[in-house]
């Protein structure tokens, strides 16, 4: 009867610790970036579906959309509010694809601009096809994303049908990916 | 003293069983639960009609990262007495899809996929049966009874915004009697 009530004081309470960790375990990384490859498939293991579910309910299966979350930079500092980032690289090879800020609850960050992400329709490319968006509280230059007052964030960078690179996993964990810098920090 | 190191030992082991079991248990039930407070709660939509949302802003709390780059339609489906027919116009980028109950995306076709624009799709319940005539219907067997059909429209620029408003309103859905 101990038994019975420890164990299932232990299961119930070690739910969301081992939902947060399994996923991430299986997870595909590639710098800052990292992705699973069961989101949204009707073949993810209860976990995965559990981690889905509570972190980004009603995402596609890979073959339509490749969701990939950074949550800190390139020398793996979380990305806080407070700081300058710079995100550049060459441009993901997708039909179409986007780079949304989040903030520390996952939702949008308010701002006077209403500007949340930058996608391969709106975004003002570099001379030679690269982009470089600034992620800062204070107004930039070119294709600035507005940090607001959230605390810390997160990157979400989905690729609408994604070039076959993308689909294989070795592929994508050494694959050239938009770099995270951060630049500066206020107090 | 001996006697006690194998009910410690089988103490031991009944703990992490249960222990065990109740979290793959808790585990399997969380994305039920999150769909049945989100189409319950959250939405609370009248059963099977569109609905149809503005893009995503910081204001928009019912689903965690949500895309401020979509137009989204959404769906509470029941078919659990009748199937579903809907029909679509896909814009460009834009695509339909279905979520089960156990939040699995069991179907999505985009603009470049589908067989016909607008397209049409007829959801059924598992044992039911379908002839669809035209030839033009995707006939879907939805893996639970309710569910969550959406309709993702990419907004490419804000002067599209009305173009795409008005193809987002052009999507139907009726029962199929």
């Amino acid at each position: 009867m101990i038994a019975v009530v420890i164990g299932t004081a232990i299961g119930y309470f070690t739910v969301n610790p081992v939902v947060n960790l399994i996923p991430v375990w299986s997870n595909i990384k590639n710098g800052p970036w990292s992705t699973n490859f069961s989101i949204g498939s009707t073949g993810a293991n209860p976990y995965v579906r559990a981690w889905v579910a509570e972190n980004g309910l009603m995402a596609l299966n890979k073959s339509e959309v490749i969701y990939l979350d950074a949550y800190s930079d390139d020398n793996g500092n979380p990305l806080m509010g407070n700081c300058n980032y710079t995100i550049q690289g060459a441009a993901p090879v997708a039909r179409w694809w986007d780079i949304t800020v989040y903030d520390q609850d996952g939702f949008l960050i308010a701002n006077d601009q209403n500007r949340y992400s930058f996608s391969s329709t709106d975004i003002t490319f570099e001379p030679d096809g690269s982009f470089k968006i600034y992620l800062t509280r204070t107004q930039q230059q070119g294709n600035w994303l507005p940090a607001g007052n959230a605390k810390t964030m997160s990157l979400y960078l989905r690729l609408h049908n994604p070039g076959p690179a993308y689909l294989n996993a070795k592929t994508l964990q050494t694959m050239e990916l938009p770099h995270i810098t951060r630049e500066s920090c206020q107090q | 003293m001996k006697k006690w190191i194998p009910w410690i030992g089988l103490t031991l082991l009944a703990v992490i069983v249960v222990a065990f079991i109740v979290n793959l248990l808790v585990v399997i039930s969380i994305p039920n639960a999150i769909m049945e407070v989100t189409i319950t709660k959250k939405f609370n939509y009248p059963s099977n009609q569109w609905i149809f949302s503005p893009s995503a802003t910081a204001a928009s709390k019912d689903v965690i990262r949500p895309s401020a780059d979509l137009l989204y339609s959404i769906l509470c489906y029941d078919v659990s007495q009748h199937p579903l027919r809907v029909t679509a116009t896909l814009s460009e980028y834009s695509s339909i899809s279905g979520f089960s109950m156990d939040s699995d995306n069991f179907f999505v076709i985009d603009d470049n996929q589908a067989k016909s624009n607008p397209i049409e799709v007829v959801l059924i319940c598992r044992g039911m049966t379908y002839q669809d005539t035209t030839g033009k219907a995707y006939v879907i067997t939805a893996p639970s009874p309710k569910g969550i059909l959406m309709i993702g429209a990419v907004v490419t620029s804000q002067a599209d915004l009305p173009n795409l408003t008005q193809i987002q309103k052009q999507a139907t859905a009726e029962l199929v009697k």
